[in-house]
């Protein structure tokens, strides 16, 4: 049977049959809060879940033991395990049964407020997008997003209703990354605008045949790159959020609705604005004006008829580093229960390999001495990478505004 | 000039718990020889725009410290 997935930072290579055979071993064990690095364990115990009617709820494998501990109450809920025995003969009995699958994924995004929220899914949140069929069959993908957001949940369920072979290529040194292109022939990527940022590519790779970029705003020189890199392929923006999914696919950098979205999206104010039609399952109800709600994203209108519209930037709080919605603000929290800190600023500044990155500012307690080496390990203990400040600077006094609110 | 790139790479590597750099040479590259990440290479170029008011990634992707160096 053919390769399901090739992760050579674990060293681990699975194929299809293999996945069948552990997915029908008697004594299984399914962990409802898995805090793994392990991509082969982290998809297998998905599936478990999901086959077995449990509820699964990702971790990002470096969520920090405090975080992870102030999401899930304590960090013990991770190692606890359901016995479960499950029986398949085929992939495709596989598909059959999770298409039955009434369980929950849940997945954390930076909410509004600083501390990561969970959001409940139902498999056809993801489904929705997935394309089954004879053209799709002999696709290759080259992963590079975390398994544990939307954005890898959507390539992983496409690949997989599909029997295609994922191959890892994040967290690798360049010429590994090209290595594994290369050997696999990989048709497919998916990725950040950030890795193909920074993909040093020395001769064009002409087999890979479509590329998708998401997470991020985008940009003209990225787009000329990629065509120079990839001169075979066909590139697609993928509008998707952790609460909804997918909503819109573009080429290019502009986004239309397809015409049976058309009279479901809406720009006011330069604002856009989905129906909740298009909006699939939810915990907690999202916010509408008289059926509609407000993504928060800004856009530039390009065309009326047809509508053709560019995305431009977030109004809300987060920003995007790399990929994930940062709040600043959980930061800066963070940073003021260090000893010795009186007042602390964290910012967002735009950045050309990240998109944006985040700066700090700290005002030490009288008598204290502050040093940014200690800080930055202070915080790396309690934080996320993507959320750390890049820079600590240990200022007298911190900009307010007039009304004694610390300047953004 | 060098040395205070060398200075500066070597607090990007210290943050992110590598050992520091003894010395750089033109060929080296950024992400393979001195391992840095995306979170890395952004630190290096805030940093280097901070001490030499130069934005390295101005013109696209720089892989080597010679191509650093060349900017400076």
């Amino acid at each position: 049977m053919s390769l399901f997935l090739v992760d050579s930072l674990n060293k681990n290579k699975v194929s299809y049959q293999i996945l069948l055979e552990d997915l029908s071993k008697e004594n299984n064990s399914f962990y409802p809060y898995l805090h793994s690095t392990d991509t082969y364990l982290i998809f297998k115990n998905l599936l478990i879940g999901l086959l077995s009617e449990n509820d699964v709820v990702l971790l990002d494998s470096d969520f920090s033991k405090e975080e992870v501990a102030k999401m899930l109450g304590n960090y013990d809920k991770t190692k606890s395990a359901i016995p479960v025995s499950l029986k398949f003969d085929s992939h495709q009995t596989i598909l059959d049964k999770l298409k039955e699958t009434k369980s929950n994924i849940g997945l954390f995004t930076s909410g509004t407020t600083g501390t990561p929220k969970l959001i409940n899914h139902n498999l056809n949140v993801f489904r929705k997008s997935v394309r089954i069929g004879e053209r799709y069959e002999n696709h290759i993908w080259g992963f590079a997003y975390n398994p544990t957001h939307m954005a890898g949940l959507q390539v992983f369920f496409q690949a997989f209703f599909n029997q295609n072979l994922i191959v890892k290529i994040f967290g690798l040194k360049n010429q590994e990354t090209l290595g594994l292109l290369n050997k696999y022939q990989i048709s497919h990527l998916s990725a950040t605008p950030t890795f193909y940022r920074l993909l040093s590519i020395n001769e064009p790779l002409d087999f890979v045949r479509r590329i998708t970029f998401g997470g991020e705003k985008s940009g003209e020189a990225l787009y000329g790159k990629m065509k120079k890199g990839f001169p075979n392929a066909k590139i697609n923006n993928i509008y998707a959020t952790t609460e909804f999914g997918t909503l819109f696919i573009s080429d290019g950098d502009a986004f239309k609705p397809s015409t049976e979205n058309k009279d479901l999206v809406k720009i006011e104010d330069n604002l856009l604005w989905v129906h909740k039609s298009l909006l699939g399952m939810n915990q907690d109800a999202p916010v509408l004006v008289a059926d509609w709600y407000c993504t928060n994203d800004k856009v530039e209108v390009l065309s009326n008829n047809p509508l053709k519209f560019k995305f431009l930037s977030r109004v809300s709080s987060t920003v995007n580093i790399g990929g994930y919605n940062v709040d600043p603000k959980e930061t800066e929290d963070v940073l003021l229960t260090y000893p010795g800190v009186k007042i602390a600023r964290v910012f967002a500044k735009a950045n050309r390999v990240l998109g944006n990155m985040l700066r700090a500012e700290a005002v030490a307690e009288t008598g204290v001495e502050l040093s940014e080496k200690e800080m930055l390990d202070f915080l790396k203990s309690k934080l996320q990478a993507h959320k750390l400040p890049r820079i600590i600077k240990i200022v007298d006094e911190v900009k307010l505004t007039r009304t004694g609110k610390i300047k953004q | 000039m060098q040395e205070k790139l060398l200075e500066i790479i070597n607090t990007v590597r210290t943050n992110a718990d590598m050992k520091p750099v003894d010395k750089i040479s033109s060929e080296m590259t950024l992400r393979d020889d001195l391992e840095l990440d995306s979170l890395n290479l952004a630190e290096l170029t805030v940093r280097i725009e901070d001490e030499f008011d130069i934005d390295i990634f101005e013109d696209g992707l720089v892989e080597t410290v010679g191509e650093i160096e060349g900017k400076l």
